[in-house]
């Protein structure tokens, strides 16, 4: 059990690369920190650094309290499971959970007990006489899960472990990690790039990019109130929808022009949106948050969309429209009958839009 | 759908004609070259060469002759010797060499070059420099260790100074075969290891050595057999007149010298044969033996 703590930490390789510039961030005992971010955000780097695999630059990295910067990777009480599994070819289920204990000269009757019950926990108990090879992808990731069990570590390192699945795999073992971390109660820091993991399974989500945080709170709040448009557009899937809108004065009140028709904003964003008046901002709106009406059935002032793609998903219609030479994508009850080439009638829910600066593209309101 | 697959099954007879008529020349090649001439060998193995390519079967006489012959199994032991010092002592430096070049290390596309280097040198110019290094008034190896030793011409050396040139000649191209081999093993097993706590040495018994060891016995494999068929190197190093010459000479060399010196084709086919039956038994034994130590799972 640990906290982490990185305080102004900079990696900067050979050839003046800055991966990470000023990184300031507080991981609590027993939490599940997920950092999500496109390729090269830096967040395998991060996660490196805890591991010990990467030296830092400058700036201190504290495990409970105590500074790591110098400590080798052995003695930082962690455990990490690579993307690749790194499971040893040549050696059997059992030798590949057990190595670590061998390393650490734990005796014999020991390593058995604690292999035995990690692989109890995992279901690999029929599995431990086979090599790697002879193992499917998700026996594979619950057999490095296992080897990092196993050693009780006070921290958890999982650097995207899932993206060698398929689909319906990854499902299954979103969930089995969940439920480990439930039943370990131990730190964990889990690395990907793939916003549903971030979503489903932490605690709270550190957004990155280019090595700097972006946001770093719950999924939910996240969700609800990204704080630039980055996050905005990364987090959610599909994902929102950006419109050029232009603030008018309405009344008492604000509207915006988007799509050649005028929605007006909740009173809750007046005071944040009056500097921008007759100013163009970037209007978001998420998928689920558009109403779709088949034509003659709208509201009067809807907006006019063309139908480009329909995809019929079961519980729901993924519409992909053209408004007004926007493209959208929006997420409809199946009742919705339009289909490719017909019009749609669309109306935004007011209390669900975003509103960024188009300069900074930092949120005005949400 | 029977006249589809009739015209399919044409196609593909059509795509194997192409695929014969593009292996023939490598297959004709091989058996012009390779086959036939082994074939004739073991054919004049059984005979006597009479002179302007006229041979006269006498059975099995060459080879007793050959088993009789004290300079045979000297020849013989020589080989396996020159196998055993330079076999062993040539992987272990050329795997520590493709570590080396495995690392993280400055100038590393310039060692590899160096390293790389003894391959393409002409083997006749090598042995001219190492002559001179083993010289025993003016050589760099003496000058350096204060010693007096004829490398050469002494029967307790020559057998060093020719495993020193072999295995120096060929450490940077079996390195060049074993880092690719070093290059395919994932980082990410280092990395796992290093968080485990173990040690560089346990990494390379339990990492590295399982993972290279396919390559490893492929580089061992290539490396016998010529060991074994070892004649130009000694034939540099070594003159005809050398009193040492008796304590390297090889079966190649042997070979050489009853057929082309002495003129005795007969006896000098039978030495080939001899040869070959010995890299057989010795692929065999490797080839079981290596179900032990090669690891194939990776």
């Amino acid at each position: 059990m640990a906290s982490i703590s990185f305080r102004h930490v900079n990696k900067t390789y050979p050839g003046n690369v800055t991966v990470v510039p000023d990184l300031n961030l507080e991981i609590q005992d027993k939490e599940f920190v997920i950092l999500v971010g496109p390729s090269g955000c830096g967040k395998s780097t991060t996660l490196r650094m805890i591991a010990g695999l990467e030296d830092i630059t400058s700036g201190e990295l504290y495990i409970n309290d105590r500074l790591v910067n110098d400590v080798a990777p052995k003695d930082r009480d962690i455990a990490m499971v690579f993307q690749n599994y790194a499971l040893y070819p040549h050696m059997t289920v059992y030798k590949n959970i057990a190595f670590g204990l061998i390393q650490q000269k734990v005796p014999k009757d020991e390593i058995d007990r604690r292999v035995h019950e990690a692989a109890r926990a995992l279901d690999l108990e029929q599995l431990l006489n086979r090599k790697p090879n002879a193992l499917s992808g998700g026996q594979r990731q619950r057999v490095s899960l296992g080897r990092a069990m196993v050693r009780n570590p006070a921290v958890f390192l999982l650097d995207e472990p899932l993206s060698n699945l398929d689909a319906k795999l990854r499902t299954a073992m979103r969930a089995e990690i969940s439920r480990l971390h439930k039943r370990l109660q131990t730190t964990f820091v889990y690395v990907t790039h793939d916003q549903t993991e971030a979503m489903t399974m932490g605690d709270r989500i550190v957004v990155m990019k280019e090595g700097i945080i972006q946001q770093n709170d719950a999924p939910q709040v996240l969700y609800d109130y990204p704080c630039n448009l980055f996050v905005a557009g990364f987090i959610g899937s599909p994902q929102m929808n950006f419109l050029d809108a232009k603030v008018v004065k309405q009344g008492s009140g604000y509207a915006v022009q988007v799509c050649g028709s005028t929605v007006d904003l909740p009173a809750r964003m007046n005071e944040a949106v009056a500097p921008y008046v007759n100013k163009t901002v970037v209007l978001g709106i998420r998928p689920e948050d558009v109403i779709a009406a088949d034509a003659g059935q709208g509201p009067a002032d809807g907006m006019t969309a063309t139908v480009e793609i329909a995809e019929l998903m079961g519980a729901e219609i993924s519409l992909h429209v053209d408004c007004q030479g926007n493209r959208l994508v929006i997420r409809t009850e199946p009742t919705f009958k339009g289909r490719e080439g017909d019009t749609a009638i669309l109306s935004f829910k007011n209390e669900k839009l975003h509103l960024f600066d188009k300069e900074t593209e930092m949120a005005i309101a949400h | 759908m029977g006249k589809k697959a009739m015209r399919l099954s044409a196609a593909a007879r059509r795509e194997q004609n192409w695929g014969y008529l593009m292996i023939a020349p490598t297959i004709i090649g091989l058996v012009v070259l390779n086959l036939w001439p082994f074939i004739q060998t073991i054919y004049t193995s059984f005979c006597e060469h009479l002179g302007f390519g006229n041979y006269k079967f006498i059975g099995i006489g060459n080879y007793v002759e050959m088993f009789q012959n004290p300079e045979v199994w000297r020849a013989t032991w020589n080989t396996i010797l020159f196998c055993i010092l330079t076999v062993p002592v040539g992987l272990f430096l050329s795997l520590l060499v493709a570590m080396m070049l495995n690392a993280k290390i400055r100038g590393k596309g310039a060692f590899r070059t160096i390293f790389f280097l003894p391959m393409v040198c002409a083997p006749a110019a090598v042995t001219m420099v190492w002559r001179w290094i083993f010289n025993s008034d003016y050589g760099i190896l003496n000058q350096i260790f204060g010693t007096n030793i004829n490398w050469i011409t002494d029967s307790k050396f020559v057998m060093i100074a020719c495993a020193i040139v072999a295995i120096w000649s060929n450490i940077g191209y079996d390195a060049v075969l074993l880092l690719a081999g070093l290059q395919n093993i994932s980082k990410s097993y280092y990395e796992a290891a290093e968080i485990d706590g173990t040690s560089k040495v346990n990494q390379f018994l339990q990492i590295t050595l399982p993972m290279v060891s396919p390559t490893l016995f492929v580089v061992m494999i290539m490396r016998l057999m010529s060991s074994i068929k070892v004649y130009d190197l000694i034939y540099m190093m070594v003159e005809d007149t050398n009193p040492a010459l008796t304590s390297v000479q090889s079966l190649m060399y042997l070979f050489y010298r009853e057929t082309f010196v002495a003129g005795s084709r007969g006896s000098g086919a039978a030495i080939v044969v001899w040869t070959v039956a010995i890299i057989g038994i010795i692929t065999v034994i490797q080839f079981v033996g290596q179900k032990k130590w090669v690891n194939y799972d990776v």
